[in-house]
């Protein structure tokens, strides 16, 4: 099962001949994602790492097939038009890894993507991976690090930091654990998908025993994911991590997110929603996996 | 998100037709008596004029931000006493002095946007209780407030807002008033790409009129390139003022979107910094610095600068990022936190890494330096660094994935290897300004010297008198083939540049500084890369006492 993303995944690269593009295109095949098809114009008949390249994502889709993820590695004043352009095409879930994209552009792309009902991921996103089947975006970054820090099994991950995902992986598979799906959320202030959503998601995949998440100080998502559970629409174990405590309010820690400015975003007060609600709080990120692995066994 | 000023806010509303009270604002060197005078004359003398401090704080009637005046020589004294103010440690440059409304009632505005997942998008934010803190209504009397989202592509449902406000026991002609100054919030918060428009309070005056009188907007820090016209510089989310070396290290991240740079000097005040005992912090992606950051934090450890170079950044950028970290006056050693399994191939960090800190060593000599790299590449990257910073008079010490969570450990090292430094009797630093200028070759090198320009205006020479190819075995090539896309080729038995067309080159050039590096170990150090940093040298020159 997994979540967003399996074998089966067929994935566009928008941008693909950029430097970060061709660097991801290559992480995800030597992964073995089943990426059929890139995107930047004018380059129409070239080929990266083997994948054709279009001039538009509707020629892809009609000389490739359809296809059902994409990845916009386009810099950040661009991505919203690749975005919507992927959406018009019928691509129902977008992966986006630039950071700095303008707000306005981000509201743009949300809303349109609710409308066609498709889902967005990021920006900021580093990617998303289901250990043994598939990645998307450059999450990893290489194939020997993949297969060092992602092993299947049945843990779900979440993190506003990419580094934190891959960390929280690793520390799983040295633990002995493996996961079904992780994903990197995101670092700007609004984000296609938040943790509270993909709990959702978890709760329906059987291959999911338990949810690990890398947290942080500042934003909503450690208090939404304690509301979700509250409501009874995530019923695994989770646990949680939070990063930042003691760095000053007030300051923006480079996520867009992580500022403490109201009482509700401190780690403190994160912990006690969660715990309130049963989930377990980790007190250090190696607890993330020695509590995770007493949880999955029972 | 970048604040903007409550008179800059003002004006943007009363262009975009949202009433606000008659006002004048002057800084210290202007004619504060006729300003005065002509509010008065504009107003008249009944109700006196409001004096309010131009600063980027909240709470500001609390700290003395605001006074009231009401005649002409109140008022021009209490502007002076204004500007001698300082307001929550921020000095004053500005004074807004305005017509002191008639308050029949008082209501809070805002358009913002909601990072919740039932919403991600814009909402509305009303409540009768205005000229008070929001939260605090919004813990004791949730009932007064109004929370309404918006479908950002039909934008505000009018017809539904009116139902929603006459929920509150409005009469319907105050009603459409308040519906048609959201109507215009909404169109300054789409303009302006703002985060947040807020208006607390829109006074209903006794005559009937609604005026916005106070105004926060913020705007997106990622939009601010669209509005030249709000003359930021910076868009940094602080309330004071951005510090020369945080402009500096702007500017490298302005218009290079490959990576992130974010830099922040954690205290404002320089002769603090240069009094001793603060380090040059620099982190590997968020979650790393938050990591690492609240360890070292706890363990008793001054941080200067917050420094985060991630999301795959180019050599050139995180160079420039630690240069402008390491500039800072009186830095007493360097803590490089790569606390996490990064994604991104850590060799760029490697190579920058150790071209800053190789040229550090020449002016601070025997200089504290811990570096932890973890993930992608990371044993490419050690020997990198290792090879790199072989020889080299610093204390510096290198750990990997084994270390990654125990920076206990790293913080340990760093304290031991700056009390050595301090300790030691022999310790002398040369001069700051041969760390930070710009030295180009002369005119009589560059006749034997191959160049180009990269893409953020770096140029790499290459020396062929100094260029022992083929017996290196081109490693300025090869290395430009591995890391790079091949700026560089072989021709005639020596390196040459692989295209013509300087914009063909620009684009080869990933800006990876593998050529100069792999040059100085493998061949005859022929190399030389001058990465500008947007007046650097400058800024160190203007502060120069500081540094000892």
């Amino acid at each position: 099962m997994a979540i967003l993303i399996n074998e089966n995944t067929s994935v566009l690269v928008q941008g693909i001949t950029g430097r970060t593009g061709a660097f991801g295109t290559r992480a995800m095949l030597e992964y073995g994602t089943k990426v059929v098809a890139g995107v930047t114009p004018g380059r129409k008949g070239e080929t990266v790492w083997g994948v054709p390249v279009f001039n538009t994502v509707k020629e892809a889709v009609s000389e490739v097939g359809p296809i059902d993820l994409s990845v916009t590695f386009v810099p950040a004043p661009q991505v919203k038009d690749a975005v919507l352009e992927a959406l018009e095409a019928g691509i129902k879930t977008i992966v986006i890894p630039a950071e700095r994209v303008p707000l306005h552009d981000i509201l743009t792309m949300v809303s349109y993507a609710k409308k066609v009902e498709a889902r967005i991921i990021g920006p900021g996103s580093l990617g998303l991976i289901s250990p043994g089947k598939a990645s998307a975006g450059w999450i990893g970054g290489a194939r020997e690090l993949m297969d060092e820090a992602f092993r299947p099994g049945n843990v779900g991950v979440i993190s506003r930091s990419g580094g934190g995902v891959t960390t929280v992986c690793w520390l799983l598979v040295q633990h002995g654990l493996g996961v079904s799906t992780a994903v990197h959320v995101g670092t700007e202030p609004i984000i296609g998908t938040t943790g509270a959503e993909l709990l959702r998601l978890f709760q329906e995949d059987s291959e999911t025993h338990a949810v690990a998440v890398f947290g942080e100080i500042g934003g909503l998502m450690e208090i939404e994911m304690a509301e979700v559970i509250k409501r009874g629409e995530f019923k695994k174990p989770l646990v949680v991590y939070i990063a930042g405590r003691m760095l000053p309010s007030g300051i923006r820690f480079s996520h867009a997110s992580a500022i403490i400015e109201r009482r509700a975003d401190t780690a403190e007060y994160k912990e006690k929603m969660l715990t309130d609600v049963g989930a377990y709080v980790a007190k250090k990120p190696e607890e993330l996996a020695t509590i995770t692995k007493h949880l999955v066994r029972r | 998100m970048v604040r903007l000023y409550e008179y800059q806010g003002k004006q943007i509303l009363k262009a975009c037709g949202v009433p606000i009270p008659y006002g004048h604002v002057v800084s210290k060197n202007e004619d504060i008596l006729g300003a005065v005078r002509s509010v008065f004359e504009k107003v008249g003398t009944g109700r006196g004029v409001a004096i309010k401090a131009q600063v980027l704080a909240t709470g500001r009637l609390k700290a003395g931000g605001i006074s009231f005046a009401s005649s002409t020589e109140e008022a021009v004294s209490k502007v002076f006493e204004m500007f001698s103010k300082k307001i929550k440690g921020m000095s004053i440059d500005k004074v807004l002095i305005e017509e002191r409304l008639d308050i029949a009632k008082e209501f809070f505005v805002s358009i913002t946007v909601s990072d919740s997942y039932k919403i991600k998008g814009p909402i509305i934010l009303f409540s009768t209780e205005g000229g008070v803190d929001i939260e605090e209504v919004a813990e004791k009397h949730p009932e007064k407030i109004l929370i309404m989202p918006i479908d950002y592509l039909k934008g505000i449902d009018a017809a539904e807002l009116e139902k929603r406000l006459l929920a509150f026991n409005l009469q319907s002609d105050l009603v459409k008033k308040l519906v048609d100054v959201m109507m215009k919030l909404y169109e300054v918060f789409k303009k302006y790409d703002a985060h947040t428009v807020e208006v607390n309070p829109l006074v209903l005056t006794k005559d009937g009129r609604i005026v916005a009188a106070d105004c926060r907007i913020t705007v997106d820090d990622s939009s601010v390139f669209k509005h030249p016209e709000l003359g930021i510089e910076v868009p940094r989310d602080v309330a004071r003022p951005i510090t020369d070396f945080e402009y500096i290290a702007w500017k490298i991240e302005e218009n290079d979107y490959r990576g992130v740079c974010f830099f922040m000097q954690l205290v404002e005040d320089l002769n603090e910094i240069a009094r001793g005992g603060y380090i040059a912090f620099h982190g590997i992606g968020g979650g790393a610095c938050m990591l690492a950051g609240e360890v070292l934090l706890r363990r008793g450890f001054k941080l200067a600068t917050y420094l985060d170079t991630s999301g795959n950044p180019t050599a050139f950028k995180v160079y420039r990022g630690a240069k402008v970290a390491l500039s800072l006056p009186g830095i007493e050693g360097y803590c490089l936190a790569g606390a996490v399994i990064a994604n991104q191939e850590q060799w760029y960090h490697g190579f920058a890494v150790v071209k800053v800190l190789r040229e550090f060593a020449k002016y601070k000599p025997g200089f504290p330096a811990v570096i932890l790299i973890a993930g992608n590449k990371e044993a490419e990257t050690h020997k990198i660094i290792k090879e790199g910073l072989t020889g080299v008079p610093l204390r510096w010490e290198l750990y990997g994935r084994e270390k990654v969570f125990d920076i206990d450990f790293i913080a340990d090292r760093l304290a031991k290897l700056i009390e050595e430094y301090k300790q030691d009797k022999t310790r002398v630093a040369g001069d700051i300004m041969d760390f930070v200028k710009e030295t180009r070759p002369s005119d009589y090198d560059l006749k034997h010297s191959i160049w180009f320009k990269t893409t953020t205006g770096g140029e790499v020479y290459i020396d062929l008198r100094k260029c022992i190819a083929p017996a290196c075995g081109f490693a300025c090539v090869k290395a430009c083939r591995w890391m790079g896309t091949g700026a560089l080729k072989i021709e005639d038995g020596k390196p040459a540049v692989a295209s013509k067309d300087p914009e063909a080159l620009r684009r080869l050039c990933t800006e990876c500084l593998a050529c100069e590096y792999y040059c100085m170990l493998r061949g005859g150090n022929a190399i030389r890369i001058v990465v500008p940093m947007y007046g650097l040298d400058e800024v160190v020159k203007k502060y120069h006492h500081l540094y000892r």
